[in-house]
């Protein structure tokens, strides 16, 4: 017996977890991944495809939609409209929001929302949660006849020492509504404040982080507008403080390389505009009548993306054609309810 | 110290299959949530191991797509998750050590050990191992008890700290030295003995 063994000795008589021990922490898990919002820290790097042979896509919705979402195969290969116009669509989403009642909803407050999300090769998928302002607790049908789950998580602070850790933090609807509400008014200064925290965060954690890029943006403009959508898509599942989001949209209207594209269908059916800063291929969708967040989309970059993040590696990875639609997100539903499990 | 069968040549499948089917991550947790949640009892005691394998699966879950395909094994990269949400809990780490040190009782024992260990040399022996846990670096900390508990390889230990081997081998040694050195160079199997047979 050497210092090796004694130290595998040491707690030797720690015993293994039963399933029963096991089981909330699974519960836990599955909560996770039924919850749609992929939150901070979630780039959607792109699932390796099955063929790269499909051309076209053809998205059978869930029944109950109205019409069907977008078919497409191909993205735009330029920016739609010009930046002028796409500077004035955002000063009027602006003036849209900032008409809208303030409410903050309390922290307990339960929020419905109802989700449809696509990606590449997979089925449409619906999934229906609760979940709490302040993202304590959570909620879901685990299937047909199932029990509502509810689970209870820790206490959702501001996060830690590091800018990292609070821009982390920033991934509950309640946390993401102080960001927003926090970001100071003017265009100038708040694209500053955006430009300190990204220079904190670092530029690698902020595309990370965005649900709306597919890959790490490499200009100052898809930096800050994947900063600022992210922080978007996380109020979107509840309730955003109008005068932040009128500051954001009049912000991102002088973001560099910030385009738009009218007259879309999104994967659940609703009519979008979308914004980008990556000239379309990754893209924030609005509604056309209220300009609040109601999705986001990408479209596959073809093998260029695995030569960019798998160099050598790449070989053997199969990306569909460039333009594919790749991922498609949709909030159909966000209402406040009076509890878990109603709608 | 029974680490889990090796036949895991399909933890990859399991993950490629979750970066489009993400609930066939939940196969992940029911192969290895166990170990991992008897290794993180044993570094910060029974009343954090559950928190802290529910936020290890969940950060995984997360992270799903930046994993390596090519590693059939999963265990690694899972236990590297745990090391670093360990790490944020390591002045409790430390502090339960310094514990044990100090009086021979294992606050991390509490909620499972129910029977009072009459064997007051094995104490002793826990306690100088104990000193010398809670005077280890956290990295070499978590390089001596991945090898020692998580029954990783050095190349896997590697992987789930993401330093090099090298690094690996010299954090080891490190630790190793440190707890000899824990009990006055002795060679601290016989000191061991020693104890027991008194």
């Amino acid at each position: 017996m050497n210092d090796l063994d004694l130290v595998r000795e040491l707690r030797a008589d720690v015993p293994s977890p039963t399933q029963a021990r096991l089981a909330p922490g699974r519960a836990r898990l599955l909560a996770s991944i039924s919850r749609p919002r992929p939150r901070f820290a979630r780039r959607a790097i792109l699932p390796i495809g099955a063929a790269a042979a499909a051309a076209a896509v053809v998205l059978a919705i869930a029944s109950g939609a109205a019409s069907g979402p977008a078919t497409r195969s191909t993205a735009p290969k330029a920016p739609a409209t010009r930046l002028t116009l796409t500077a004035q669509l955002l000063d009027t989403a602006a003036a849209a929001v900032a008409s809208h009642p303030a409410v903050r909803p309390g922290p307990h407050q339960w929020f419905y929302t109802k989700f449809v999300q696509y990606e590449y090769g997979q089925p449409i998928q619906l999934s229906e949660n609760w979940e709490t302002f302040d993202g304590r607790q959570t909620a879901y049908f685990e299937g047909p006849d199932r029990p509502l789950i509810v689970h209870t998580g820790p206490v959702i602070t501001g996060g830690g020492p590091t800018a990292l850790d609070k821009y982390n933090a920033n991934a509950t609807s309640l946390t993401a509504y102080n960001a927003l509400a926090s970001l100071p008014s003017s265009p100038r200064a708040l694209l500053a404040v955006v430009a300190r925290q990204v220079a904190a965060v670092g530029a690698q954690n902020v595309a990370a982080g965005s649900p709306v890029s597919g890959s790490s943006p490499t200009s100052r403009g898809g930096l800050e507008f994947d900063y600022l959508a992210t922080l978007l898509w996380n109020a979107a599942g509840a309730a955003a403080p109008p005068a932040a989001e009128a500051a954001v949209f009049r912000a991102m209207a002088t973001i560099s390389g910030i385009s738009s594209q009218r007259g879309i269908t999104d994967v659940a059916g609703q009519p979008a505009i979308a914004l980008s800063a990556s000239g379309g291929e990754s893209q924030l969708l609005l509604d056309p009548q209220t300009y609040q967040v109601i999705g986001a989309r990408q479209f596959s970059e073809g093998q260029n993306f695995w030569r960019r993040v798998a160099g050598r590696k790449a070989d053997g990875l199969h990306m569909p054609p460039k333009g594919t639609l790749f991922i498609s997100m949709a909030w159909a539903q966000v209402t406040m309810v009076s509890g878990p499990g109603r709608t | 110290m029974t680490g889990p069968p090796r036949e895991r040549a399909d933890d990859a499948a399991v993950i490629g299959q979750s970066w489009h089917e993400p609930e066939a991550f939940a196969e992940l947790y029911d192969r290895h949530a166990a170990p991992i949640h008897r290794y993180v009892t044993r570094r910060l005691g029974d009343g954090a191991a559950d928190d802290v394998v529910a936020e290890t699966f969940l950060a995984a879950f997360r992270d799903r797509h930046r994993y390596d395909l090519s590693r059939s094994d999963a265990r690694p990269w899972l236990y590297g998750i745990a090391a670093n949400v360990i790490g944020k809990q390591r002045r409790t780490e430390v502090r339960m050590w310094r514990a044990l040190a100090r009086t021979g009782t294992d606050p991390a024992a509490e909620g499972h050990a129910d029977r009072v260990d009459n064997r007051v040399a094995a104490a002793a022996v826990q306690r100088g191992l104990a000193a010398a846990m809670a005077g280890l670096a956290t990295g070499d900390r978590d390089v001596l008890l991945l090898v020692a508990w998580a029954d990783l390889s050095y190349d896997e230990v590697a992987a789930a700290l993401e330093i090099p081997v090298g690094t690996v081998r010299s954090r080891l040694n490190r630790a190793r030295k440190k707890v000899r050195e824990a009990f006055g160079g002795h060679d601290p199997t016989s000191l061991c003995e020693e104890l027991l047979n008194e």
